[in-house]
């Protein structure tokens, strides 16, 4: 069923488009690589400090709304571009394994981020002022880091390995 | 050019990088990584120079706080990417993209040497800095018109390093 809606997306016009036009694919690789350098680059300012290992003399809530937004608005790029890259060659992608990893890995990024920002979070009043966040916090910000560099890994295979 | 990177090609060194598929790819996505901290930093950098974000902290302790590994990100792509073009040097050398993509890091570099020294010199550090009252320079229009400047020429940069692969 997957396959099938694939097949259309591959054969649509806006598919097509990319496909044909020689700009317009590494234009749009030229924008993830910078989507994606500006999503891992803020995601690692604000796991660091979530860890305690740097910035310790910001306070959390306040660095989170300052960084934060620039993370969520390279993501949308991030994600506009990923998505007009697989629209171009679906079925391809679907069958690219680092591919399928990638997913994977960003699924298990948005639950951590979730369960953070839903559960964990609701203390954070508190954490200002602590030394030491809570251990549900630090542990966010470690797997949050970990994940993102599979996550960036993953995706340069992705090109590296892309099925015929 | 050419001569030059068919010589490379064949020496030991661009052999053994060659020899296992899993090398290249790992020392791009090194390279991105390494992105992933300068541009950032230049980026965060820009913003708080033009006052958009991070008010909590001075210019210059942001300053303190990204170029640490902002330059060291920079080290990363520089050993990355000689090794990168040791490995694949015909590919590299010769290509326009790849001349551009050089020649805009050689101006972004000083630039972003003299952004560095501006910023520390700006506030005695943090320590100093946070709720003692002392105030810190506000970048003047040079400094922050050079924050936006380097952003760009990053961009620039990134997009011509994608290029190499089409050109």
């Amino acid at each position: 069923m997957i396959m099938g809606w694939a097949e259309r997306l591959r054969d649509s016009s806006l598919a097509l488009y990319i496909q044909e036009d020689v700009t317009a694919f590494p234009l749009l690789e030229a924008l993830h690589v910078m989507a994606v350098a500006l999503v891992v680059g803020s995601i690692f300012i604000v796991d660091l400090r979530l860890m305690n290992l740097a910035a310790k003399s910001y306070p959390v809530s306040r660095l989170m709304r300052s960084v934060l937004p620039v993370t969520v608005g390279a993501f949308l790029l991030a994600a506009i571009t990923g998505a007009l890259m697989f629209a171009s060659q679906p079925t391809r992608y679907l069958a690219t394994t680092p591919f399928l990893i990638k997913l994977g890995l960003l699924s298990l990024a948005l639950v951590n981020m979730g369960v953070f920002h839903l559960w964990t979070h609701r203390g954070i009043a508190g954490w200002d002022r602590a030394a030491v966040l809570p251990i549900g916090a630090r542990m966010a910000g470690l797997i949050s880091l970990i994940l993102w560099i599979m996550i960036l890994i993953a995706g340069r295979f992705v090109g590296f390995m892309l099925a015929y | 050019m050419e001569g030059f990177a068919t010589w490379l090609d064949a020496t030991p060194l661009s052999t053994a990088l060659k020899a296992n598929f899993w090398v290249v790819p790992s020392l791009q996505s090194i390279h991105i990584l390494a992105i992933g901290l300068v541009f950032t930093s230049a980026f965060i950098v820009a913003l708080r120079a033009w006052n958009l974000i991070g008010a909590d902290w001075t210019p210059s302790q942001w300053a303190r706080r990204l170029y640490p590994p902002h330059w060291w990100g920079l080290l990363a792509l520089l050993v990355t990417g000689i090794l990168q073009a040791l490995a694949e040097p015909t590919r590299d050398f010769p290509n326009p993209a790849f001349q551009l993509k050089m020649l805009l890091v050689l101006i972004a570099v000083p630039i972003a040497l003299w952004m560095t020294r501006q910023f520390y010199m700006r506030d005695p550090g943090p320590a100093a800095a946070a709720g003692s009252g002392v105030a810190s320079i506000a970048p003047g229009i040079l400094l922050r018109a050079a924050s936006v400047v380097v952003v760009v020429l990053w961009i620039a940069i990134i997009f011509l390093g994608r290029w190499i692969a089409y050109i």
